[in-house]
């Protein structure tokens, strides 16, 4: 071999090492745990797997869309606070656009996402001194005569310590929609009435939901050691332990103490209230208990029958266990239901399916979407 | 052989042939080595950060001596090496460490640990305890070198010894002294180090409990100046996938809460549950984004040669092995008006001491 060609040989072998290291080092690098994944898609660019008949609005990231077959629509920009969506009949949608660390406000939007009028206005006073002044409204929903209900963090400091700003619990208000909502007319009850009273330190009640024939149910949270919150004892509980109860019927009580009556046991840790088109029907989610202690990491998709007459629920059907299910809705002729709950191996929470969700044998749930961040809020079906 | 060739010709051209098969097989050696250097240096270099940060976060050593045994409480052991399948002891430790206070007169700069869970990993059994310590357990205070203090807050000894591993080490000396137990290990994290660490695994998944609520967060994590600023916070209930900073609003706020720290302290528990969860999916190539995320934000004394079997035990252990214990009433009295004016806990240490041997046995 001559010299030059020695040379050549030489070389192409240290390019070769070179390339080899740099290999090692770019195969270590694509090592990563998909399940680490950070990002998910734009909505507007993920794959629908299961078109759905009707329309789909949901929150996701802070934005609003809307999914109709397999196309996705942004309604409102991502990052931007917006959360919990719900039917305005006839009109378009009701959402509460959050600005983060301080406060939020609702709005009343086109179909197509268009503000169309603010509903509640926050002092906006955000400066350290003044946080107190701000407020939290959430869980909007529309009843018959155009009633709306929402959770608003008001009274805050309770009567056992009216001065002690620390106290920050959700109550249940009732008003007419279109009245103005704010700190003033919700302290004067100025068009605005108080329909729950929170249990002091628990986070309140929430997600009021009408009946058709007047009244609501509601989600209670309660300290599960505290007999006169919880309809009855909790197994195991222990100090710094919460439960929610679906409750009907709250009557503002000054005590905070267990308003309303129980549908639910709180044992059973249920929340996230939905209820069919004929209100014959209730889904929720539920805290399964896993190796003899409540879990934290899983919920179980729950459907009862419900007799509004009586105020009373049948024997609760968990259709679907071993996840994290949220915020169930049903789809317009009350058969179908729609849930969230992380893809496998991947914790954003993406929209999932059940036919014939109140008929026994449950279907196996399917998953509708992919790559969303759902953020928890009910998705919204219509026809 | 060729005819009319002489023997003697016919070796002389033979012999230089066999000279270049020893260049040749240490040409192929070289090549060999060349193409290991390559590699070594390649993933070294992938490594390099991670190198770095365990350098400078991992393998502290504890400084204390074994706690003073008490009357009635079981003899403790020497450290037990997490290389074997005995018990051990880990104490989490979260705390500021920005040093936000230095202005407002402290002077260390260093307030207190936010948290203390004291964990016990038994590798045989399979199974995991956590211990939460509320944090303003009236107890007496040790100094990092295992020198006793005055009294005050068991969250409070971090600060006076400087926070840092002093702190840290200051920390472990009075639980050990207090609640008579052997702290094999600690792993110390900042708030921006749990922030990060959380964002890095891509979030946790969780079921929040219950509205979380307080309109006097402490406003800390985002360049604030004034040590006292203040946020709002409103966590909803539900599964939900959380970032760092929601999941650290989540385990931090404490002013809307049930007893006090019990709740909080019951919502980082969780959200350890939920992180070892996602731990325990971590592979290779991981690592390195880790270690440059909590670069600074953690410090431990677990050497990094036994990160990867804490990790293969992590993976191990069932959700429904781990035992949630918690030190609450009547274990203790809150008295609003301790010395100086503090909220306080007065402790039972007795059946305090009680609790924890049931669960934290000497090994």
């Amino acid at each position: 071999m001559s010299r030059s060609r020695r040379l050549l040989t030489w070389l192409v072998l240290l390019v070769l090492m070179a390339a080899f290291g740099a290999g090692v080092n770019r195969y270590l690098a694509s090592g990563d745990a998909t399940a680490f994944a950070p990002a998910t898609q734009r909505p507007t660019h993920t794959n629908v797997k299961l078109p759905l008949p009707g329309t789909v609005y949901f929150a996701d990231d802070g934005g609003l869309f809307a999914m109709t077959g397999t196309h996705i629509t942004q309604l409102q920009a991502e990052g931007r606070g917006w959360t919990q969506p719900v039917l305005l009949p006839g009109v378009g949608l009701l959402a509460i656009k959050v600005t983060a660390n301080y406060y939020s406000d609702l709005y009343e939007l086109d179909p197509n996402g268009r503000v169309e009028a603010q509903l509640s206005h926050d002092s906006g006073k955000v400066t350290a001194t003044a946080l107190g002044a701000d407020d939290w409204i959430y869980y909007p929903a529309v009843g018959p005569g155009n009633t709306l209900y929402f959770a608003y963090d008001w009274p805050k400091g309770g009567l056992d310590d009216p001065n002690n700003g620390l106290q920050v619990d959700l109550s249940i208000w009732e008003t007419t929609l279109g009245n103005q909502i704010t700190r003033t007319n919700v302290q004067n009850s100025s068009g605005i009435t108080q329909q729950s009273w929170a249990n002091y330190y628990t986070g309140g009640d929430i997600s009021p939901v009408p009946l058709l024939g007047g009244g609501l149910i509601y989600v209670d949270y309660e300290a599960a050691t505290d007999n006169s919150e919880v309809s009855t004892p909790v197994p195991g509980a222990g100090p710094g332990d919460e439960v929610s109860q679906i409750r009907t019927d709250p009557t503002p009580n000054p005590n905070g103490k267990g308003d309303g009556t129980p549908l639910t046991q709180p044992g059973d840790d249920c929340a996230q209230p939905a209820l069919n088109a004929a209100q014959t029907e209730i889904a929720m989610v539920c805290t399964p208990v896993v190796n003899g202690a409540p879990s934290s990491t899983e919920s179980d998709l729950v459907v009862a029958s419900f007799d509004a007459a009586t105020g009373t629920l049948g024997p609760l059907d968990r259709i679907v266990t071993g996840t994290m299910a949220a915020s169930p809705t049903w789809s317009t002729d009350g058969t179908d239901l729609l849930y969230e709950a992380p893809e496998a191996g991947d914790g954003y929470l993406e929209l999932w399916y059940v036919k014939d969700a109140a008929t026994t044998p449950v279907a196996q749930p399917k998953q509708v979407t992919t790559d969303l961040d759902l953020d928890g809020s009910p998705p919204v079906w219509t026809p | 052989m060729s005819p009319g060739r002489s023997p003697e010709s016919a070796r002389s051209r033979r012999a230089p042939r066999r000279h270049p098969r020893i260049p040749r097989v240490r040409s192929i050696l070289l090549v060999l080595l060349g193409f290991i250097l390559s590699g070594v240096v390649g993933a070294l270099s992938f490594f390099w950060p991670t190198i770095t940060a365990a350098v400078g976060a991992t393998g502290h050593s504890i400084q204390v001596t074994a706690p003073t045994v008490l009357p009635g409480s079981p003899t403790a052991t020497p450290a037990a090496a997490t290389g074997s399948s005995a018990p051990f002891t880990v104490l989490l430790l979260g705390s500021d460490n920005d040093g936000k206070f230095t202005t407002a007169g402290s002077t260390s700069g260093f307030c207190c640990t936010q948290s203390m869970i004291l964990v016990r990993v038994d590798p045989t059994a399979g199974t995991v305890t956590m211990l939460s310590i509320p944090r303003d357990l009236w107890v007496t205070l040790y100094s990092a070198s295992g020198k006793q203090l005055t009294a005050g807050k068991v969250s409070q000894a971090f600060g006076p010894a400087g926070g840092g591993t002093s702190g840290i080490d200051a920390e472990i000396a009075t639980v050990e002294q207090d609640f008579q137990v052997q702290v094999d290990h600690y792993v110390w994290i900042g708030l921006q180090g749990l922030i990060n660490l959380i964002d890095e695994v891509g979030g946790i998944d969780i079921v929040a409990s219950h509205p979380v609520m307080d309109d006097n967060y402490p406003y800390d994590v985002a360049g604030s100046t004034n040590p006292n600023a203040a946020d709002r916070v409103a966590v909803l209930p539900g599964a939900q996938h959380m970032g760092g900073l929601e999941a650290l609003e989540y385990v931090r706020s404490r002013h809307d809460d049930l007893s006090e720290d019990i709740g909080r302290n019951v919502r980082q528990q969780q959200v350890l549950v939920a992180l070892r969860q996602k731990l325990s999916q971590l592979s290779l190539g991981d690592i390195n984004n880790l270690a440059s995320a909590l670069s600074g934000e953690v410090l431990t004394d677990v050497p990094l040669t036994q990160f990867s079997l804490l990790l293969g035990i992590s993976k191990d252990i069932e959700s429904g092995s781990i035992q949630h214990v918690y030190i609450a009433p009547p274990l203790y009295t809150d008295d609003p008006n301790g010395p100086g004016g503090q909220d306080i806990s007065v402790p039972d240490m007795s059946a305090i001491r009680a609790l924890v041997h049931r669960y934290f046995p000497a090994t």
